[in-house]
């Protein structure tokens, strides 16, 4: 599919700042060299390609990259940063744009997948890992090596600690208070309530992925404004 | 080979805050309790608190919480460490950058700091920036000549392959211990203490749980991804590979299951994370080190290094 | 009395814009002073100097104000039509409207203001002017080059062409610099040896060549035209005139574990070598740190079979003192070291290697006498993998700069590995192809279509070595957007091109500049590329920036050029404005001499007392012992105090 420069934002290059609240500003600096997808984990097994979503924010191709499945494909593994000759922190700049994705309504399947169990349970327990082996394959496995039911609460009576780590409650209701003050607990509400089919990834070129309606990125030319008033 | 200027900086306490993990506590608490003993067989002190609960950082990467969330919660772990004046020891490549990442950003930005301390101010808490916080491979490196002395069991006979995993070494590629693309302090510590190192290619390569991959895609990446990587590692035959962080120790561990399960291929090689070994060659109770709780077993790797053992006895009367 | 005129330039609209050029000739025009007063568009060109000639000529001017840009760009113009008029070219100066006022003030009334003073000081301070004449200073006529690579070797040939001596000093055993490395040079493909021995040749021979190797530049004193530079040679242990070259010390020597830099660290050497084949002089040297004799007083096996007696083993260091009226630095460049890159392994995989270890390995005279393989192994490698960029464009680890001669010589490598082993595979992993020169674009595209090389665009992001001992090279073919891993028998890595490791302590003894990456400053990037802001050192080749051989050989020749323009005078003419001392005020303190940077000041015998005494040729005329002086004993031609009292007084 072709593209056309007048889908790319101009000068767009500055504004993308404004999308990200400021936080990353240093994609100018990519020359395209392409060591970041040589070695990135996600590239060899997907579509994914750390060095082309640069590519499209700097044209100013962004309903693309937002909008696609493979934002939410990276490992995080900073292997991109470790060999960037320019010192781009990338993984940094996928976790804000995942950030600016759902500000315009993509990705919340995605979230909706983490959320249970583990930033409930963080909510509840303190912790955002829980005692509870689902995983029956690997409790058989335990129960096998350790000659028990193969739950970690009977491992760790074993190892002569109490059966669960102790939180106490004062941590749980600070983290409650916490969540409940700063907005985590209405944000988990709302991603509860979002509703929606996950996308399935393939192995074609990211241009073929998404059909981008025309005008599409106009809406980003006003955020640096809009922004400017909210930092003020 | 290891950065000298941050060697120098790193104090050693003898009294640390150990910043449990939470994929340690609830599914391999050999960690725990691993540290504790062997870091008093050495003369320090390892302190923990009920008061401290997950670290509250991947909830940001993951993007369920919004970093103006997870800051303060953040900054409330690393104020819970702070009262008790004392520097945090942490055993996870994640709960490590997370704090560190949040408390230096607060530490250059004090609106940020001012902000969250406000919050924080609502529950009796304040957050300074006035500890260190050390990864558990900084610690041990810089304790290595005392850890060598103190080696009851030499690890001699036994092959090794080592696993940094990524946060530490790329996270930080200008501030870790050591270069990210060719460390040696891990082998160093493990050479120390008599073990024998299995070179593999991909020793640098991310374990595969990324993050969210796990779960996101349903393992759809992260499974065929960590498979490669096993199947090069089992090349070198190492009789255990060594981590450094509970997500990898979970992931390399774990999944050798689900691929013998899918009828994959037959993995079979015991992960042990470093204080579990250390605490092994130090003599600590093989009951303490929690080695039941990890999916593949550890039973050939006991054989072998107690009959090692007993072979060493024999020899020296 | 002195009669001033006084020309106000536009400069097109860089003054006219904000100064009111009209207004400011009418104000001026009515000093006591000034006998003739106009403002013209462009005061540098042709008519404009015409208009200060006529001034001359006709309205009797007898000293001149130019109202104008600064004076380092247009003075010694301005200084030139006085002289063609007959009038002394010191009695004009400059007064600064454009950077110190136009550029530099928003409102225009100011603007106007701050002209019509600037120039009112110059008018009072011209007046006050004497006339100066011109030094001549004596020159010695000899030139001193600096490195005997391809750059020196050429200056050399260039300079004693034109029937100058020089002295060609070169830290090595031998000269030939890096081009004597080489196996096969871009893009004709010539022999490297074949081209460059010819110039060794000529150069040893030349009569008005002097080589000395194994020599370096210690001190350097004096300034353009009578430098007196210190020349250390260090102790060889071989009599250079005695030995015939034969190489028996070489063979019998029984130390075989000398690192040959010769052959890039490849391999060893015995502790008597020569350094290569070709090498001119062919006289071997001792290595101090590993001859047995030297070290434990065992062996002695050299000066023993040696048929011309030539082992001399209490040779000393050596100390000369050239008196040389021109410097020419050519002292080249070194490979990096790629050991920071230990994500290609950090020069700890031995088939990991960079340009120049291949130009070795398949050079007929390297350590595989031209057979390629593997140094791990000694296998012919059947898939190579070029890596470009290794060092530069790379402001992370190492340097921000392209090395611009890596793309050309890769393509040149591919070539050779093809022709070495034509069955083999080569890959190249570039970000660009920089291919600027004559036929050089239609070289790569040789090296693409002729012989089969895949160019892929994708930086290299890490190599592993494998269990089987083949390496795998990780980077993407960004022009199809996938990932690609590459196992491969051998990597060569286009290593950065840096300055030599003691670039820096030679540039502070000689006194020249060098930027941030510590390649030397020339005086101006454009216009001036020989040229250093130090009069009479001159810079050619490497040294002063990575550049390929053709170039490096046209700065040798321009750099001989200005070295015989320098001599083609028959004294050097300076700058009249320096320093003096008036004798009888003198008290002999020598303060004046204590902060003079140029060391231009001594003392002297007058009548029963001491004195300082100012050396004019070293003067520079910076003024500060003029400063200094409590007394008022010294002086500065040009800066007079009444004159700079005036310009003072007159300031509004």
């Amino acid at each position: 599919m072709r593209e056309t420069n007048k889908e790319w934002l101009p000068g767009f290059d500055k504004k993308f700042a404004a999308l990200t609240h400021q936080m990353v500003k240093d994609l100018e600096k990519c020359l395209q060299c392409g060591k970041c997808t040589g070695q990135c984990p996600a590239a060899k097994l997907s579509s994914y390609n750390p060095r082309e979503i640069i590519r499209d924010i700097r044209m100013g191709n962004v309903e693309k990259v937002i909008s696609s499945h493979e934002l939410w494909l990276c490992f995080f593994c900073s292997g991109c940063y470790a060999v960037c000759p320019r010192d781009i922190n990338f993984p940094f700049a996928v976790s804000m744009l995942r950030y600016a994705a759902l500000a315009q309504g993509y990705g919340w399947e995605e979230v909706k997948k983490i959320k249970d169990p583990y930033a409930q349970d963080y909510y509840e327990t303190g912790l955002s890992v829980n005692i509870n082996e689902r995983n029956l394959g690997i409790k058989r496995e335990i129960a096998k090596n350790s000659k028990t039911d193969g739950s970690i609460e009977t491992v760790r009576k074993k190892m002569g600690l109490p059966a669960k780590r102790r939180v106490s409650e004062r941590a749980v209701s600070e983290i409650k208070f916490i969540a409940d003050a700063t907005g985590m607990t209405d944000l988990f509400k709302e991603i509860n309530k979002k509703k929606g089919k996950p996308k399935k990834w393939n192995y074609g070129s990211p241009a073929d992925l998404v059909k981008i309606k025309r005008g599409a990125n106009q809406k980003f030319i006003d955020v640096e404004e809009e922004d400017k008033e909210k930092v003020s | 080979m290891p950065r000298q200027e941050i060697l120098e900086k790193t104090k050693i306490s003898d009294r640390l805050f150990l910043f449990q993990p939470c994929v340690g506590s609830n599914k391999y608490p050999g960690l725990i309790t691993s540290s504790i003993e062997f870091f008093r067989k050495l003369g320090i002190e390892l302190v923990t608190s009920d008061d401290q609960t997950c670290c509250g950082g991947f909830l940001t990467f993951t993007n369920v919480a919004q970093p103006t969330s997870t800051m303060p919660a953040v900054a409330r772990n690393i104020a819970v460490a702070e009262e008790m004046n004392l520097d945090i020891l942490t055993l996870c490549n994640g709960c490590h950058t997370f704090l560190t990442e949040f408390s230096h950003f607060m530490n250059d930005r004090p609106p940020v700091k001012n902000v969250v301390n406000t919050i924080l101010s609502m529950i009796g808490r304040e957050y300074k920036g006035s500890q260190d916080i050390y990864h558990s491979l900084e610690i041990i490196y810089k304790v290595k000549d005392r850890i060598k002395e103190n080696v009851t069991r030499p690890l001699t006979g036994m092959k090794f392959a080592t696993h940094y995993g990524c946060h530490y070494l790329n996270g930080f590629k200008k501030t870790a211990l050591d270069d990210a693309h060719m460390p040696t302090i891990l082998e160093e510590i493990i050479e120390a203490m008599g073990g024998e190192i299995a070179e593999y290619a991909e020793n640098r390569t991310c374990c595969g749980t990324g993050l969210t991959q796990i779960i996101i895609n349903k393992e759809e990446l992260s499974l065929p991804h960590t498979k490669m990587k096993l199947d090069n590692l089992n090349h070198a035959e190492p009789d255990a590979a060594v981590v450094v962080c509970p997500y990898c120790l979970a992931q390399i561990d774990r999944m050798q299951q689900k691929l013998n399960y899918r009828g994959a291929g037959q993995y079979e090689v015991p992960v042990i994370h470093l204080v579990q070994l250390i605490a092994l060659a130090l003599g600590v109770d093989e009951v303490k080190l929690g080695l039941d709780a990890h999916a593949i077993s550890f039973a050939r790797f006991l054989k072998k290094f107690s009959s090692l053992q007993s072979k060493k006895e024999v020899e020296h009367g | 009395m002195a009669k001033v005129g006084v020309f106000v330039c536009h400069c097109g609209v860089n003054i006219a814009a904000k100064v009111d050029v009209k207004k400011v000739v009418d104000t001026l025009k009515d000093l006591p002073e000034v006998g003739f007063a106009r403002e013209y568009k462009f005061m540098c060109s042709s008519p404009g100097q015409e208009l200060i000639r006529k001034a001359i000529k006709e309205d009797n001017i007898n000293r001149v104000v130019v109202a104008a840009c600064s004076p380092r760009m247009h003075l010694p113009t301005f200084q030139k039509s006085l002289a063609s008029e007959g009038l002394n070219p010191y009695l004009v100066t400059m007064a600064n409207i454009r950077e110190q006022c136009s550029w530099v003030t928003d409102d225009p009334d100011e603007a106007t203001r701050k002209a019509i003073d600037l120039i009112a000081r110059q008018i009072k301070r011209v007046a006050h002017q004497d006339p100066l004449e011109d030094i001549d200073v004596p020159m010695t006529k000899t030139a001193l080059v600096i490195g005997g690579g391809i750059a020196g070797i050429q200056a050399a040939l260039d300079i004693a062409d034109g029937n100058r001596k020089v002295i060609l000093v070169e830290k090595s055993p031998s000269i030939g610099g890096r081009m004597a490395q080489l196996d096969e040079t871009f893009p004709t493909l010539d022999c490297s040896q074949c081209i460059l021995t010819p110039k060794m040749v000529e150069a040893a021979q030349h009569p008005n060549i002097e080589i000395r190797v194994n020599s370096e530049v210690e001190k350097v004193d004096g300034y353009v035209g009578n430098f007196e530079v210190t020349v250390g040679k260090k102790a060889t242990y071989v009599d250079a005139v005695k030995c015939i070259g034969c190489g028996i010390c070489q063979d019998k020597c029984p130390v075989k574990t000398v690192p040959d830099e010769f052959n890039a660290g490849l391999t060893i050497q015995a502790a008597i070598a020569i350094p290569f084949p070709q090498a001119v002089p062919a006289i071997p040297v001792i290595n101090p740190d590993y001859c047995r004799k030297i070290k434990e007083n065992k062996c002695g096996v050299c000066a023993k079979i040696c048929p011309a007696d030539a082992v001399i083993f209490d040779d000393e260091k050596k100390e000369e003192i050239l008196k040389v009226g021109a410097i020419v630095v050519a002292t080249g460049y070194k490979e990096m070291d790629p050991a920071i890159y230990t994500e290609y392994g950090g020069g700890k995989y031995p088939d990991v290697i960079t340009g120049m270890q291949f130009e070795r390995l398949v050079s007929s005279t390297g350590p595989t006498g031209g057979k390629l393989m593997r140094p791990s192994d000694g296998q012919e490698p059947k898939t190579v993998v070029f890596v470009q960029c290794v060092g530069s464009r790379d402001e992370s680890k190492a340097h921000a700069y392209c090395s611009g001669i890596c793309c050309m010589y890769t393509a040149k490598h591919t070539m050779l590995y093809k022709h070495h082993v034509p069955d083999g595979q080569a890959y190249v992993s570039y970000i660009d192809v920089r291919a600027p020169g004559k036929t050089y674009e239609e070289f790569v595209r040789r090296a693409i279509e002729e012989e089969g090389v895949r160019y892929i665009r994708g930086r290299v992001a890490k190599i592993r070595r494998l269990q089987n001992g083949q390496y795998r090279i990780y980077t993407e073919d960004t022009l199809v957007g996938r990932a690609v891993h590459i196992d491969a028998d051998m990597v060569v890595m286009a290593s950065a091109v840096e300055p030599q490791s003691d670039a820096k302590r030679l540039a502070r003894i000689l006194g020249i500049a060098y930027d941030a990456d510590g390649f030397y400053t020339e005086a101006h990037p454009k216009l001036k590329p020989i040229e250093t802001a130090s009069a009479g050192v001159f810079l050619a080749g490497a040294c002063q920036g990575p550049k390929d051989i053709p170039t490096s050989v046209q700065q040798g020749s321009a750099a001989g050029a200005k070295v015989l323009a320098l001599f083609a005078k028959d004294t050097l003419v300076k700058s009249p404005q320096i320093a003096s001392v008036d004798p009888t005020a003198c008290t002999g303190c020598l303060t004046c001499a204590y902060v003079c940077h140029y060391s231009a000041i001594e003392e002297k015998e007058f009548g029963r007392r001491k004195v300082a005494e100012v050396i004019s040729g070293k003067c520079q005329g910076c003024g500060a012992c003029v400063a200094t002086c409590k007394g008022k004993a010294i002086s500065l031609a040009g800066f007079s105090d009444d004159e700079i009292y005036e310009e003072i007084v007159s300031c509004k």
